[in-house]
């Protein structure tokens, strides 16, 4: 791989890493209230979990594919938002314990993905460099960019579908088959029920 | 040096560094009231701090020696937090996030020099001391999240400066350096905080009381005297708000002898002298204005129960539910202290019920339909009490109310002066999106915004309640929905839960 695009890579992954934690964090601050301490929570289990992941790569799962990691990141990313919100009128705490889930799974998923590139990269310090900026941008661009003006749900759906673009063009790269590329076909569907996805949410929420 | 010596170092020092973030994230949160923003921004600068701390770790010669260095120096910020926080946030009009980004970058900066120094050291242990960080920052998280309610921010620094103290020291021994190079720098360390306790023991009343007293022109000497000698406050603090309690003697310009005001979070809610004129407003100008006798009516917040009292006085008594989710406001007025001066709740037994519960929560739960529901919020000055602006909670309200329903809330509106126009804009757009159709705006000094599902009609208005009206409040009874015209709903965005609208705090 090309270094630049390692780069952008990491860059990108990291971006896409902070800001599912403050989409979950977000997430949880609307459930349950206590929007400073559920942030707080929600930080250091991240932090935890994401160095649990990068202990797993480093001990067990060094062969893993990285776009694996990445297809599935994509997966959860519908979920996050639509599980807990749905859940929460039935049983709070169900709701809690799926929001817990999906942090626990997010953080150990993205702690793999440092070591991965870490592994395959030729100045570590540049790429830690990287990931920081990647995470610092993402702090600004979800408090201005992303939550006034997208909304959680769209928040987390486009972040999804980065992680599903890189996982699609990790995958030609390991393979170098063209046809992986009609998977990109999942994510424009999906932009296409956006509306839908925001109906369920509303309708989640308000118990109708 | 030994890892197994070390390893409760890494837990506690990660732990402190992670602390410290958390508490500067809940000072700020609060002080700014935009919450979202405040954390985002103190998570990336903080971030940003220990990439580039770590950064120039690596680059580092004799990491043992500035890695001491920069954790005295990070015992003495957090000694000296206290002081500069409250000072810099009650006195002097800082741009918080300036001076928040300052503070959190140093001690992103300090923190970053952790990692890379431990690594350093066992460098053929890199899983343990990275599990061993991390696990400091879960330990941190999990203490604060259970904790956090009964934790007096402002102190805390404090004991983390002594944790943090205690660490250097554990360190010295650890790494077999020689003690008595340090002894001067925790000698000043020592005097320091001697001096730094001392003085937020004697003055953190005094500074924290400047925030009520404007006192712009004065030097913080002056100010401190000043505020020695002004009229005390009493605060209580709930899980959810501060409750400060001001008498008027700290306002000059509202200064009447025995008059106080209640203050939610620094923010005025109501003073003593004119509050009868919000509540009756509220309470009572419905059935005048519609000219309707609401039977079964609901107040969201209130747990002042002023509006209780003035629904009280209604002849039939109508059926009256307070959802209050501070249990600390509705025991101020029943026993004290002085919310129980404006309302006798004796007089409310028999017709009103008070439940402590979240309001979206009962709004969910409870299946009851309303005639009328008085949404008695603070103003949307945080993110928190925005959640009950959004169009999720106005088709909450719609639910419970019955077709011929109104729905009465409070609202900064100037019907002179447009700079609060685009928040009522937001509010607007919301309620027609719930189905509430009609509006119209109330009030001269205390403003209220009436809600139907049908159009409202100018109808004659109910004489027979005039007789319960102060004649202060008479003056209030303004009727201003020409504004209504001027203000553009159309291109105003919608806020929501999961979609905040952009610029909808109230100033």
């Amino acid at each position: 791989m090309k270094r630049s695009m390692m780069n952008l890579f990491i860059f990108i992954l990291s971006f896409a890493s902070m800001s599912y934690e403050f989409v979950l964090s977000h997430t949880l601050s609307i459930l349950f209230g206590d929007l400073v301490t559920h942030y707080i929570l929600t930080t250091s289990c991240f932090i935890f979990f994401m160095g649990i992941g990068a202990w797993c790569y480093d001990q067990k799962l060094k062969k893993i594919k990285l776009f694996k990691v990445e297809y599935l990141l994509s997966c959860l990313s519908l979920f996050i938002i639509l599980l807990p919100v749905m859940s929460f009128n039935f049983n709070e705490s169900i709701s809690f314990s799926l929001l817990m889930f999906f942090i626990i799974t997010i953080a150990f998923l993205t702690g793999i993905e440092l070591p991965w590139f870490l592994a395959h990269s030729k100045e570590p310090l540049k790429t830690l460099g990287i990931d920081y900026l990647g995470m610092g941008l993402a702090g600004l661009v979800f408090g201005y960019i992303f939550l006034p003006l997208f909304g959680l749900m769209e928040t987390a759906l486009f972040i999804g579908g980065l992680n599903f673009l890189l996982a699609v063009i990790l995958h030609y790269h390991e393979s170098k088959k063209k046809w992986i590329f009609v998977f990109l076909i999942f994510p424009a569907i999906i932009l296409f029920h956006l509306d839908d996805f925001n109906q369920l949410l509303a309708r989640g929420y308000l118990g109708i | 040096m030994e890892f197994k010596k070390i390893s409760p170092l890494i837990v506690l020092s990660s732990s402190i560094s992670f602390c410290t973030y958390s508490f500067i994230c809940k000072v700020f949160a609060h002080a700014s009231g935009e919450e979202v923003f405040a954390q985002t921004l103190i998570t990336t600068v903080f971030i940003l701090g220990l990439g580039l701390g770590s950064f120039i770790a690596h680059f580092l010669k004799k990491p043992l020696k500035l890695f001491l260095f920069m954790e005295t120096f990070f015992c003495l910020i957090l000694i000296i937090l206290p002081l500069l926080l409250s000072i810099g946030l009650n006195f002097y009009d800082w741009n918080w996030a300036i001076f928040a980004s300052v503070i959190i970058f140093i001690v992103g900066l300090i923190s970053g020099f952790e990692l890379p120094f431990y690594l350093h050291e066992f460098s053929h242990l890199t899983n343990k001391v990275l599990f061993l960080n991390y696990l400091g920052a879960l330990i941190a998280g999990f203490i604060i999240y259970i904790g956090l309610e009964n934790i007096e921010v402002y102190k805390s620094f404090y004991y983390l400066g002594l944790m943090n103290t205690l660490f250097v020291i554990l360190l010295l021994i650890c790494s077999s350096t020689k003690i008595y190079k340090f002894i001067l720098p925790f000698c000043i360390l020592a005097a320091l905080f001697v001096f730094n306790i001392q003085f937020y023991k004697e003055n953190h009343k005094d500074i924290y009381k400047l925030n009520y007293l404007h006192l712009a022109n004065k030097t913080l000497k002056q100010a401190l005297e000043y505020s020695r000698k002004s009229a005390k406050i009493l605060s209580l603090q709930s899980p959810y708000q501060k409750i400060d309690f001001v008498p008027a003697a700290i306002h000059q310009h509202y200064a009447q002898e025995r008059s106080w005001g209640m203050y939610i979070n620094h923010k005025p809610q109501f003073f003593s002298h004119s509050e009868i004129i919000y509540h009756q407003t509220m309470g009572l100008y419905p059935y005048l204005y519609f000219n309707q006798h609401f039977k079964n009516v609901l107040i969201l917040g209130g747990g002042d129960l002023g509006v209780a009292r003035e629904l009280s006085r209604l002849e039939p008594k109508p059926r009256v539910t307070v959802v209050e989710l501070d249990a600390k406001i509705v025991d101020a007025a029943k026993y004290g202290p002085f919310l129980n001066t404006i309302v006798n709740t004796k007089k409310l037994e028999g017709n009103t019920r008070i439940i402590i519960d979240d309001a979206i929560h009962f709004l969910k739960t409870n299946k009851e339909q309303y005639d009328l529901i008085l949404a008695d919020f603070p103003y949307p000055t945080s993110f928190e009490l925005s959640k009950l602006y959004t169009k999720e909670f106005y088709q909450l309200v719609a639910k419970r109310l019955s077709q011929q329903g109104k729905f009465v809330f409070d609202f900064p509106i100037y019907a002179q002066e447009h700079w609060n126009d685009r928040p009522l804009a937001i509010v607007l757009k919301g309620l027609q999106f719930a189905g509430f159709t009609s509006q119209r705006l109330i009030g001269d000094h205390d403003t209220f915004v009436f809600n139907s599902f049908q159009r409202i009609e100018k109808t004659e208005q109910g004489e027979s309640y005039l007789d319960l009206f102060d004649l202060r409040t008479l003056s209030n009874l303004r009727d201003f929905s020409g504004k209504l015209e001027t203000i553009d709903i159309h291109k105003a965005p919608i806020h929501s839960l999961f979609k905040p609208a952009r610029g909808f705090i109230v100033r």
